[in-house]
């Protein structure tokens, strides 16, 4: 992963962080709505009065979307597999789906899909991890413990 | 495979769905989405309400001057039909509630709250921090678990709180930690909302309120300090007195408002090791005493001096590992030092006692 610390114009955050914060917000709301979350985050985090000044522009955006996702309500992606349940042409979706994953994803809240998302996909140490979520560590742990209980059926 | 194998596969199958990215939102000199007013559905029913009554108010007008004959004419009558038994009444606006799914929010953590200690000498309130559990299905939480929303919004969960313990924030206060920097010592951002200005009601009132703020957020690094974040600025007056908090604050900043014992970690039993209780003092001499009283006789079951690492006008820190088997959750576990002037418990902190979190499931 990149991160860069300094002043960048948006256009190049953008560019440099977009593809791994999409993949960050499939897991958090889902393939259909991610592209639109990273979108608004973006536009949150440019539009922000802090923003000139923020250093870590990585850290900031993966926040931003974390909060965007929240505000975007946890049921949505259960209303998408409702949705798709009920096509006529699932073939307008726009990605390949695995449904097996967004089941069991689906059970998990927005916080603990970030948490395992940062801890098992970008190899975080639960310290990076609250740092990166602006949390503590004994609340990622948490979130890890609870994740992996919600998923016992997929670990079994 | 492993649990931790299979997580993995798990991610990298989420990311494989991963869709290309956006492209870059070119629209970002011309919208304002953070500024932009977002309406209240009550607003909006308001509005449609308005609208309806607008569109309906002529009709009615209309069909009420529509059978009399105009005075002075003699020109015949309009022949009108009307409808038999059609109901004359407009309809309204839809008044059915939107259906909403509330959010529902497990949080797990420690929050810090208030308690009058007996014989105080100052008459400030002692921090106690409580491991808590709770589930809210009222949406209050927003799905949020997070200890600093969990604690300024106690009031409005309505859960019962620990015999002894209050929160002194008011309801209607609403904050959420809004992340950590890389500054040393760190500053934690609380973005709160316009109710936190007015503060809770009278100067030490106000300053218990940013301390049980305060110590809540920075359980995780006590030598963080706090920026009260309103409205996308930092509060240049808060509560009663105007208080500036243009500057971060932490758990120094209003020590001594607090009781001169407070405790800085949750007593717990059944957990790893011993119990052990936690906290600062700024005692006489640094000399204090933790006791195990029975409620029911009052009688104290177990009594240990514990030396506090400073005192005497200095704060200090303290810790007590109890190996005593008379603890349990029937019995009450005291903090204080004994006076000097009359040789009386004083500044006493009460330490709820529990086998695990307690509950605040409402």
């Amino acid at each position: 992963m990149i991160t860069v610390i300094g002043v960048m114009d948006n256009e190049e955050a953008y560019r440099l962080y977009a593809r791994e914060l999409t993949e960050y917000a499939t897991t958090l709301v889902g393939p259909f709505d991610a592209a639109d979350v990273v979108t608004d985050a973006c536009l949150k985090a440019f539009a922000s009065k802090g923003w000139p000044g923020v250093l870590n522009r990585r850290a900031y955006l993966y926040r931003t979307v974390l909060t965007v996702s929240n505000d975007h309500h946890r049921s949505t992606l259960s209303r998408r597999l409702r949705e798709m349940k009920v096509a006529e042409r699932p073939s307008v979706m726009p990605v390949e789906v695995d449904l097996d994953v967004l089941r069991a994803v689906e059970r998990l809240s927005v916080q603990q899909r970030s948490v395992v998302y940062l801890t098992y996909w970008a190899d975080l140490t639960p310290e990076d991890v609250a740092a990166q979520m602006g949390v503590s560590t004994g609340t990622v742990k948490r979130h890890l413990a609870r994740a992996r209980k919600r998923l016992g059926e997929w670990l079994s | 495979m492993t649990n931790e194998k299979k997580m993995k596969d798990l991610m990298a199958r989420m990311v494989a769905m991963s869709p290309e990215p956006p492209e870059f939102p070119q629209e970002i000199e011309m919208t304002q989405p953070a500024s932009a007013p977002r309406r209240s559905p009550a607003l909006i029913l308001a509005i449609a309400t308005a609208a309806v009554v607008a569109l309906a108010l002529p009709l009615l007008l209309f069909q009420g001057t529509a059978g009399e004959e105009p005075v002075g004419t003699t020109a015949p009558a309009p022949v009108t039909t009307l409808p038999e038994a059609t109901p004359t009444t407009t309809p309204g606006p839809d008044t059915t509630p939107p259906t909403t799914v509330p959010i529902v929010t497990e949080f797990d953590g420690v929050i810090y709250l208030i308690q009058e200690p007996d014989n105080s000498f100052l008459g400030n309130p002692a921090m106690v921090p409580v491991s808590v559990s709770l589930t809210d299905a009222s949406g209050v939480l927003r799905g949020i678990e997070d200890p600093a929303l969990v604690v300024t919004r106690l009031a409005d969960l309505g859960v019962t709180l620990p015999e002894g313990l209050t929160t002194v924030i008011p309801p209607g206060v609403d904050g959420v930690n809004g992340g950590v920097d890389d500054s040393s010592p760190a500053v934690i951002t609380m973005y709160m909302n316009e109710a936190f200005l007015e503060g809770a009601g009278g100067l030490l009132a106000d300053v218990t309120m940013l301390n049980q703020i305060i110590y809540t957020v920075t359980q995780e690094d006590p030598e963080a300090l706090v920026q009260f974040i309103v409205n996308d600025q930092p509060v240049e007056a808060y509560g009663t007195e105007g208080l500036s908090l243009l500057e971060p604050v932490g758990r120094d900043t209003f020590l001594d408002d607090l009781n001169p014992i407070i405790l800085t970690e949750p007593f717990l039993l059944g957990g790893d090791g011993l119990p052990h209780l936690e906290g600062r003092a700024n005692v006489f001499e640094a000399g204090l005493t933790v006791q195990v009283v029975d409620p029911s006789s009052g009688e104290a079951l177990y009594e240990e001096p514990v030396m506090a690492s400073c005192g005497t006008g200095c704060w200090g820190i303290f810790t007590h590992e109890f190996d005593t088997p008379v603890l349990s959750p029937e019995t009450v576990v005291k903090v204080f030092w004994y006076s000097a002037e009359d040789g009386e418990p004083a500044d006493v902190v009460t330490v709820p006692v529990a086998e695990g979190a307690w509950n605040l499931t409402p």
